[in-house]
């Protein structure tokens, strides 16, 4: 029989109960929370749910229920949840990255804090098959990883108001893509050329987590010429 | 998928004019942002206008806001500024035509998604109509909260609250924030004295949604608007009420805001307060 794992609810709001699990369960099954989300929609009708790499918070309805209630509720269902087991997939998709400086907004300080040159750092980058850990954040964008330990960076102190669509920015473990443009903290370290979200498509985002995703580096003039096409 | 909540940034006006009008309180309404559109009515309709007190115009006539206006063809409707509040919500008898996505036609800028084209409605944009019947209620005027310039926003615990340093847990409520210029539907930014937080705060991206109050490491809290993302990686210090989530939706840049920490179950207990008082926003 399987392992059952271990949940946690915690505060969040009066409507938002926000789950987790032991560390050691992520690195099992990193897709564990997109998993259970969808469970959880399917087993609840009055609630909805976003969910996150390491907890997903679930809305509640308080006026249908109380929020003891469904604290119980939820309870009763994880104590018994076991999560589907999911193969690999080997769909390998293909990103084009530019990492011109018109376009690595934060290229020269990620330099200077990591001790490399631009080379290394483009290499350290686009040498990983990554696997996609989430989607989430803005509409399109995607959280992959592992990001080389060469690479790791915190935050910015101060997150941009506004960051380019298709802009590549990492962040601790996470190397990720920003479909839409909008605000965003994340050191910006290229831009592809291609539009990844379309909401006018029966399917918006081809990409789902558990895919594997590479970038491929391109030059100034490639990204130019794919963004006409 | 990421896609944000969306829709009026005021929830409870939005709803309350789409009530007043007997129409299914999510119905798409337009929102204004600080001062208002000149509206040339092709069909005859009648309207609400609700949230801040922009003066509201037709034929030259003016007209109280939360109450049913019978505008007929070829009148002309102006919506001017306030200086209280920020915006402003105007809902019709019929229902606008708009671009539906995901069961929402609510306009989401950043995504090119919802309302006409996905953008702000622009000088010369006409929006279509479908009639439909409503069932005018009895209710045809009702009183709202009035603005000012300052605001008690209740909030609960966040998750990483106590990440959160002793010294500026003791000062959070005493704290008089300015509303930045810098902020929209995604989030309102506050100015002021900073707030300390005790590990570094790197986190893995989390849940955020409408209310969430982040804090990254300037210290400068933000409270997250309708528009918002669903994940965010800065610590989740705060929580806006349920009740007071929709006065968001209000605050105008050189706005002044405090803070109140209430518990889990007081917040509960005053949105449910708040449902008996105003039914129809349970649908919210």
């Amino acid at each position: 029989m399987l392992k059952l794992i271990e949940f946690s609810l915690n505060d969040f709001a009066e409507d938002l109960i926000l789950i987790k699990c032991q560390g050691d369960t992520l690195n099992q099954n990193p897709l564990i929370f997109w998993q259970l989300s969808k469970t959880l929609l399917g087993s609840f009708t009055d609630i909805e749910v976003i969910p996150g790499e390491d907890s997903v918070a679930v809305k509640i309805n308080i006026i249908k229920k109380t929020r003891s209630q469904y604290i119980a509720d939820l309870k009763e269902f994880l104590n018994t949840y076991q999560p589907e087991i999911t193969e690999e997939s080997n769909e390998l998709t293909t990103v084009p990255i530019c990492y011109d400086d018109e376009f690595a907004l934060d290229m020269n300080q990620i330099l200077i804090s990591k001790g490399l040159s631009k080379n290394e750092v483009i290499n350290a980058h686009s040498k990983i098959v990554y696997q996609v850990k989430m989607i989430g954040f803005t509409p399109g964008f995607i959280y992959l990883g592992d990001l080389s330990d060469e690479l790791i960076l915190p935050r910015l102190k101060t997150p941009r108001v506004f960051i380019p669509s298709g802009s590549i920015g990492i962040a601790n473990k996470r190397t990720g893509i920003y479909s839409l443009g909008g605000p965003g903290g994340w050191p910006i370290i290229g831009r592809t050329p291609i539009n990844l979200f379309n909401p006018k498509k029966e399917q918006p985002l081809l990409i789902q987590p558990g895919m594997r995703l590479r970038f491929e580096p391109i030059t100034k003039q490639e990204f130019d010429q794919m963004l006409v096409n | 998928m990421g896609v944000p909540v969306s829709g009026a940034a005021d929830s409870f006006s939005a709803a309350l004019a789409n009530f007043l009008l007997g129409k299914d309180v999510n119905s798409p309404v337009l929102e204004c942002t600080l001062s208002g559109p000149k509206l040339k009515v092709l069909i005859d309709q009648r309207i609400v206008v609700t949230g801040a007190r922009l003066q509201v115009k037709i034929d030259n006539q003016f007209f109280p806001h939360n109450t049913v206006i019978n505008v007929d063809a070829g009148s002309t409707i102006e919506i001017q500024s306030s200086h209280c509040g920020c915006r402003c919500y105007v809902a019709f008898s019929n229902d606008m035509e708009a671009m539906n996505f995901l069961g929402s036609v609510s306009t989401y800028v950043s995504g090119k998604i919802g309302g006409i084209s996905g953008r702000a409605l622009e000088k010369g944009d006409t929006i279509g109509f479908h009639s439909i019947d409503t069932n005018l209620k009895k209710v045809t005027q009702l009183n709202s909260q009035d603005y000012n310039n300052s605001w008690l926003i209740k909030v609960t615990e966040g998750p990483e609250f106590k990440q959160l340093s002793s010294h500026s847990k003791g000062l959070i409520e005493n704290i008089e924030y300015l509303v930045s210029n810098d902020s929209n539907r995604i989030g309102v930014r506050l100015e002021g004295p900073t707030l300390e937080i005790n590990e570094s705060g790197e986190m893995i991206s989390g849940p955020v949604f409408t209310g969430t109050i982040q804090c990254p490491e300037n210290g400068l809290p933000i409270v997250l608007g309708p528009d918002a993302q669903t994940l965010g990686g800065y610590p989740r210090i705060f929580q806006v009420a349920k009740v007071d989530r929709f006065l968001i939706g209000q605050m105008r840049p050189g706005d002044r805001l405090k803070f109140q920490l209430i518990s889990l179950e007081e917040a509960e207990k005053l949105w449910l307060d708040m449902v008996i008082s105003f039914p129809f926003i349970s649908k919210l």
